[in-house]
Order: C-alpha cells, then sequence, then structure tokens
C-alpha cells in the first residue's frame, strides 16, 4: 500500500464464524473490499498490488 | 496413468448432487458419511454454482475435487465444469446399479454401498 499511495485499512479477522460467512473454507485468506481474493495460500506482493490498486 | 495424490483428508474436497430424488438423497448421504469418517472434507456445490469467490478460491486450495451424482443428469460434475474445475474421482449412483426415482425412498445399505466404493477409488488415489 505505502508502494502505491493508497490508504486503506487492513484488517486480520481470526473469528471463524466470520471466515465462513465468506465461504472460505481454507486460510490463510484475503478479501479486498467484501470479495475474497484468495484461499488457502499466500499471495505474492505482485498480486495483492494488482487487487488493491 | 493415473496421478496419485499426496494429500490429506482436509484437502479432499466432496461436492455432491443437490439431491431432489432418491439416489440424489443417497449421494448427498454418501458424502456426508464420508466426510464423517475422515475421508474428505464436504464443500457446498451450490456455492460453486453461485459462483461465491470464497467458496470458489477455497476449491482452488483443494489437492483432489471428488464429484458424487446421483443421475447421469450429473448436474455436480457440469457445475464444477462450468466453474473451471478438473474432477479428479467422479461417481454416478445409478452407476451402482440403484434406479433413479422421483422420491425419498433409500436405505443405509444404499448409502454405505455408494460411501465404501468412493473410499476405496478416493484411497487408491492418494499416495500411500
Amino acid at each position: 500500500m505505502k508502494d502505491l499511495g493508497i490508504i486503506a485499512e487492513v484488517v486480520k479477522v481470526k473469528d471463524i464464524k466470520a471466515i465462513s460467512n465468506y465461504g472460505v473454507m481454507f486460510t490463510p485468506a484475503l478479501v479486498v473490499d467484501g470479495t475474497v481474493k484468495v484461499a488457502g495460500k499466500i499471495p505474492s506482493v505482485e498480486e495483492i498490488k494488482k487487487w488493491i490498486q | 496413468m493415473e496421478l496419485k495424490c499426496l494429500c490429506e483428508p482436509s484437502e479432499i474436497l466432496l461436492f455432491t448432487c443437490s439431491g431432489a430424488s432418491n439416489v440424489g438423497q443417497i449421494a448427498n448421504q454418501a458424502a456426508v458419511t464420508l466426510a464423517q469418517e475422515g475421508v474428505g472434507r464436504m464443500f457446498c456445490l451450490a456455492g460453486i454454482g453461485g459462483h461465491i469467490p470464497g467458496m470458489i478460491e477455497s476449491t482452488k486450495a483443494g489437492k483432489m475435487i471428488v464429484a458424487l451424482d446421483g443421475c447421469p443428469v450429473a448436474c455436480a460434475k457440469k457445475t464444477l465444469e462450468h466453474a473451471g474445475f478438473r474432477i479428479d474421482e467422479y461417481l454416478q449412483v445409478t452407476e451402482m446399479g440403484m434406479e433413479k426415482g422421483h422420491h425419498f425412498d433409500f436405505t443405509t445399505s444404499d448409502v454405505r454401498k455408494t460411501a465404501d466404493y468412493l473410499a476405496e477409488r478416493i484411497s487408491r488415489r492418494r499416495e500411500a
């Protein structure tokens, strides 16, 4: 976010009910603006940049 | 050559027909049985059909996709393929010699037979 000059709120969700409400069955997962972008793996920095810019 | 899967039961994803017939119900109950017995993990086919991002992304993280349909209409198979997934193991309950009917009469023995047959096929596919 620093590289892209984006100001955003980042929240680590640990509540299993909140996680399952997204339909996520594997962790870790990343949700951007309410949409699950990845589940069950750690995305690359480049992938994350693509999703948030 | 059949590829072997070096996977844990939690990485074996079970998708089943929604079950609007006796064979559909057998399929669903067989998948529940396999999940309860720790053979694999039951996933939501409707979530794939509904393009729910969390379900789609979670399915991509699985190592073995197992689809179980009640009949040759093959809704589970087609739903998964439509979403771009390759099915590793597949079974239609009617292939087990059970006849489709638009009723919900079936026995625990029908479910057991289906679950055991699929468990054996999954086991053969897994790396020992």
